[in-house]
């Protein structure tokens, strides 16, 4: 039978707003503000890196201070001043967690507060969570039942210290150190993040779950991720985000990479929720993210995303379809309201032969916002027999929003058949009234109107997340008609 | 149940209905017939609140309530039920979802308790039944990729599940073979008791040879020009509406 | 020392073209200097240009040399029209005989009162502004409806010769008339065609422009139609490209006005190494319109396609449907394509969508054809046809249609009469 989610909601919606604007009172060990070699170097010591990784971080950061901040996404905001960031900021902790009970209470309640639970829940759920504040991880869960399985799922900085062959094999190979403005300077000052490396042949057995949460005031979140997926294996890997309320904009530049081996699987979900400003358009995170995946011979990735915070969003996660029978999938929700901007989209690589894509987009414009698709779908003259369906649809909710749709589509191979659509209107009058008449109030009928549009899309996402995010779409739009 | 009075509307400029009277009682079913443009459908939207036609006259009396004060949603949830002559789609909504959000929010107007998955469920098997609409359609998205028939079985389903005080059935007959006639027919002749009412809007007399009126009354430029038993539907039928225009060319 | 600097490209390509002979403002002028001095050529990081490489154009040595008038009459579309040739930069028939109700001058005649130029900006139009040695310029009269085309054939011939014109047609209230735009050249060897057209559609004016480009020879061609449409308008330009080395169509559309039609079709078919680009735009000002853009192609060979459409809706433009689509087929094992469908919406009770499709011949329908004892070679010719028929059932002169099945007969032996007798 169906599910109920869109009922479920009904008691949890009443005038809710941003409810993960809280800070958590925890020390904090931030560095002053300002970049530069030596804060970079105070970075890597801090982290106790190898040699090999500051020598990384200084290249990168060489190579970004003579690059420029791309300025075609069809966004307007004033540029971070890149000095009033402190970059590197912990929570103080004593000592190394060595088991969950060491965790900080202020963290423990956060963690809750956030409908994150490391303990029982978890073992219920059948989810292993890595919890990031502030670029750092805090707490990862289900580490030796994952280990059993000669499965590798701890943060970034152990993955450095514990595995740094896997780690300099494949890091930076899908994102390239300097491939943008953004990805150069997440390599030049990334703090922490998770890492995850699924043996040959293992079918991961639960869901992996990263939650970004940014918690302190002037400070940047910059976290890297690494998903490998050796030959046969499959992962499901789930990103969730939120900020607390401020009047800054705060920056999140972070790096994702994939990599998915011969006949490997990576199904990548994020439900983006960081704070996306006051009402006004005051304040808001603004999320700069490079996110690519390479697919090797019958192996395929397929991004999920469900994006409704930030101010300003920059991201296009993508696949590098390298194999021969590769797949790559985008399918995405996003939703602006008030002054929100978002420019988000994907790319499709192909270079292999027999290589298939699909996109999926739903743009949903909400209150004076702007929401475009940007999307590139590439077929190289070596990629024979190439396939790619693009369906990219967009709801507008007000008059003075925008919804945009800038699709690039370059065939370089006579054998390949693309298809591309895109619809733009309104939310349809006619089933706000047949809502309306089966007694539905308005409010209602929109979430229940929007969160069946979206359905393609939410129906990729693994059940526990796909009731947040309709959850969440619900929420973000409210107050959005009048 | 619903006492219309002198009701005047008009939509971008244009007069329909033209000081309409009519009023129904708790236990009758009464069927309004007319010729093409005569105001049947606009009757049936302006009595549900679309907001396009505008009310420049008139009163609506609805179980103690002025109508046409109330919003939409709350007519719906006060027991007025319009199936629609063209039921809207909606898609990635799936129908027991669409429903159980329609019957909760109408308790929660009312005060009720919200009803519990294991209720609903069963009284979805029931009603489905009622109208023999195949129970997977119940999961599927509203009246998406539906056939006509099985839309205009969806609406008699949805009215079935929301059991209103008083049914407008617009055209519901238009559009269905006679088999899915006598299915819907079935429907609401069940569903009919002495507390309820109903109004069917029909073109054709076809219908009331299932549901069987009381009263029938013809609308013809908006007004009742005539009302008469279940006969005159036949008289209808057989003599056209030209009789009816020849002697109301003034109206 | 006084430094020496290298001229940039933009200047050593004009080093040699006549200054314009037209009267246009001198600030227009200035600006239009001023803007290809600073710019030059733009490179691949532009976006208009990102898929058509200047390169080539751009190290032309171009010059205009007086050449010998050749007869235009074979290239005339039809008899029955009024006609207006031209050939490199200068005009070589101009017609006489016009009704009343119609006002034609030489582009060079044109008082600095009587050009009504829309502000609109690229160094293709900048370049026309500065160079631009004739062209035609038409005024049809309030009520005025034409019974025979307007028909504008611009040859070229020669090597490396510029030939820079500046059309405008200004259609009065309730008037009505068909344009033919056609190109040709005789054995072309580089030369350089910038043809800029602007087209002011007054309210319930009525106007359909079809341009045939059918260029041989290695010639680099320019064309822009900026059209301006007031209330109630309609407006449809029909842009068929079957042979050209090196084109690149520009189309602006401002409906500024309530109530208007807008049609835009094109057809492009290419071979060899030709390249064409198609970028359309479409800005609705104004509430309740109706826009739709269908353009097609079947490149062969090495031929290279691109295709940008752009559909703006303003703020405020509410009520506008707006539908583009572009479809094409790779028949060449090197063909390539580039397509940007681009929706910008700023209104929000509108219908809008485009589609993009990029593929290759039905092979069950050719088999189906072979099937019943059709040749594969026809059976191809048969779906290859039948694939471009709906936008050459747009046509709506007869004219044209004949002129187009007998280039399509004679350059890709294509039998269109075939599906008509089916």
């Amino acid at each position: 039978m169906a599910n109920y989610t869109e009922e479920n909601l009904a008691h949890e919606l009443e005038n809710q707003e941003y409810k993960f604007g809280f800070v958590t009172p925890i020390d904090a060990d931030t560095i002053p503000i300002g970049l530069s070699e030596d804060v970079i170097r105070l970075i890597s010591s801090k982290k106790e890196e190898p040699l090999w990784l500051l020598e990384h971080r200084l290249h990168a950061y060489n190579v970004w201070k003579t690059m420029e901040e791309p300025n075609w996404a069809h966004v307007k905001y004033k540029k971070p001043d890149f000095q009033s960031i402190a970059y590197y900021s912990a929570p103080k902790q004593s000592k190394k967690y060595e088991s969950w009970d060491d965790v900080d209470p202020e963290m423990k309640a956060t963690m809750a507060k956030l409908g994150i639970s490391m303990e029982e829940q978890q073992r219920l759920t059948g989810v292993a969570v890595d919890f990031v504040m502030d670029s750092v991880s805090v707490a990862t869960s289900f580490k030796e039942k994952l280990g059993e399985l000669g499965i590798i799922f701890c943060s970034f900085s152990e993955a450095v210290q514990n595995h740094p062959d896997l780690v300099r094999k494949y890091m930076g190979t899908v994102v390239p150190t300097t491939d943008n403005f953004y990805a150069a300077l997440n390599n030049a000052v990334f703090t922490d993040g998770s890492f995850c490396y699924i043996p040959k042949g293992v079918r991961c057995p639960m869901e992996l779950s990263t939650y970004f949460r940014i918690n302190a005031g002037g400070t940047g979140q910059f976290e890297r991720t690494l998903v490998v997926a050796d030959e046969g294996s499959y992962v499901s890997y789930l990103e969730g985000c939120t900020a607390p309320q401020r009047d800054e904009n705060q920056l999140h530049a972070a790096v994702v990479e994939l990599i998915a081996l011969d006949n490997a699987e990576i199904k990548y979900s994020t439900v983006q929720n960081w704070y996306p400003g006051d009402k006004n358009g005051l304040g808001g995170i603004f999320n700069f993210v490079t996110k690519r995946g390479i697919c090797h011979t019958n192996s395929k990735i397929s991004w999920t995303q469900v994006e409704t915070g930030s101010a300003v969003t920059w991201k296009y996660p993508s696949c590098i379809l390298k194999g021969d029978h590769s797949i790559g999938e985008f399918y995405s929700v996003a939703v602006t309201n008030n002054y929100q901007q978002a420019d988000t989209g994907t790319k499709m690589i192909h270079l292999g032969k027999n290589t298939k894509s699909t996109i999926i987009s739903k743009g949903i414009s909400a209150g004076k916002s702007q929401n475009s698709y940007r999307g590139l779908v590439q077929i190289h003259k070596s990629a024979k027999n190439a396939r790619n369906f693009s369906q990219c649809d967009s709801l507008l909710m007000s008059s003075e929003c925008g919804a945009h749709t800038f699709p690039y589509i370059e065939c370089k191979n006579s054998t390949a058949k693309i298809e591309h659509e895109a619809t733009t209107s309104k939310i349809g009058e006619d089933q706000l009234f047949y809502c309306k008449q089966r007694g539905i109030g308005e409010e209602k009928a929109i979430g229940l109107i929007v969160n069946g549009y979206c359905k393609e899309v939410l129906n990729q996402l693994p059940m526990e997340f796909a009731v947040e995010a309709q959850k969440l779409l619900t929420i973000s739009l409210e107050g959005s008609v009048g | 149940m619903i006492t219309i009075k002198n009701l005047h509307a008009n939509i971008d400029g244009k007069e329909i209905l033209r000081g309409l009277n009519l009023t129904v009682k708790a236990g009758e079913v009464h069927a309004i017939m007319g010729p093409n443009g005569a105001g049947k459908s606009t009757l049936a939207s302006v009595l549900a609140g679309r907001d396009e036609y505008v009310i420049t006259e008139g009163e609506v009396e609805f179980q103690g309530l002025d109508l046409l004060s109330l919003s939409t949603e709350d007519r719906a949830r006060e027991g007025l039920f319009l199936a629609f002559q063209y039921p809207v789609e909606i898609p990635g909504v799936s129908n027991v979802n669409f429903l159980r959000t329609a019957i909760n929010e109408i308790r929660a107007y009312k005060g009720q308790e919200s009803l519990s998955a294991k209720d609903f469920m069963s009284l979805v098997r029931e009603k489905s039944a009622l109208v023999e609409l195949d129970s997977k359609l119940a999961s599927r998205s509203v009246n998406e990729g539906f056939s006509g028939g099985e839309k205009k079985r969806n609406e008699i389903f949805q009215m079935a599940m929301l059991a209103p005080k008083l049914a407008i059935l617009d055209e519901t007959d238009s559009g269905l073979d006679i088999d899915a006639l006598r299915i819907v027919a079935k429907g609401v002749n069940q569903l009919k008791s002495p507390d309820n009412a109903a109004i069917v809007i029909t073109h054709y007399q076809r219908l009331l040879d299932y549901i069987v009126p009381d009263f029938v009354h013809v609308l013809y430029k908006g007004q009742i020009v005539k009302t008469g038993g279940k006969e005159l539907a036949l008289e209808l039928e057989e003599k056209g509406y030209d009789w009816i225009k020849e002697a109301h060319p003034t109206v | 020392m006084e430094q020496i600097v290298a001229p940039s490209k933009m200047e050593t390509f004009r080093r040699n073209l006549p200054v314009s002979l037209l009267k246009i403002k001198k600030e227009d002028l200035a600006a239009s200097n001023e803007r290809l001095l600073l710019n030059g050529f733009p490179n691949s990081r532009t976006e208009a240009w990102k898929y058509s490489r200047l390169n080539r154009i751009a190290s032309l040595n171009l010059n205009t040399i007086t050449s010998s008038p050749i007869s235009w009459e074979h290239y005339s579309v039809t008899n029955e029209a009024y006609t207006f040739v031209f050939q490199n930069d200068r005009c070589i028939h101009f017609s006489q005989d016009l009704p009343d109700g119609i006002m034609v001058k030489e582009a060079a005649h044109l008082s600095l009162e009587e050009w009504k130029t829309l502000d609109i900006n690229s160094h293709v139009i900048d370049i026309n502004k500065t160079h631009a040695q004739n062209g035609l310029c038409l005024w049809l009269r309030k009520g005025v409806s034409l019974t025979k085309p307007v028909q504008l054939i611009f040859i070229s011939s020669g090597t490396e010769q510029a030939a820079i014109h500046r059309n405008q047609f200004i259609l009065e209230k309730n008037s009505k008339m068909e344009v033919i735009i056609s190109h040709f050249s005789i054995d072309g060897q580089k030369n350089y065609k910038n043809i800029v057209s602007e087209f002011h559609l007054e309210e319930n004016a009525c106007l359909s422009v079809n341009k045939l480009q059918n260029e041989e020879g290695e010639d680099f061609h320019f064309s822009t139609e900026n059209i301006h449409q007031k209330n109630n308008s309609n407006f449809s330009l029909t842009t068929l490209t079957l042979n050209g080395n090196w084109v690149r169509n520009d189309v602006n559309v401002f409906v500024d006005g309530e109530g208007c039609e807008t049609f835009l079709n094109g057809a492009y078919l290419s071979k060899g190494i030709q390249h064409i680009d198609n970028h359309t735009t479409i800005d609705h000002m104004k509430p309740n319109c109706n826009s739709y853009e269908l353009y097609k192609g079947v490149m062969d060979e090495k031929s290279t396609a691109v295709f940008n459409g752009k559909v703006f809706v303003r703020p405020d433009a509410q009520k506008i449907a707006a539908f583009q689509s572009n479809a094409n087929v790779l028949i060449g094992d090197e063909a390539s394509v580039n397509s940007k469908p681009e929706l910008e919406i700023y209104a929000d009770d509108v219908k809008c969508s485009h589609g993009s499709t990029i593929g290759q011949l039905d092979e069950e329908a050719i088999f189906y054809l072979q099937s019943r004892g059709i040749s594969e070679k026809t059976a191809r010719r048969l779906v290859l046809t039948a694939f471009m028929q709906d936008v050459f059932e747009k046509i709506t002169s007869p004219v044209v249609v004949t002129f187009l099945n007998q280039v399509l007969s004679k350059r890709f032996n294509w039998d269109l009469s075939v599906l008509e007798e089916d």
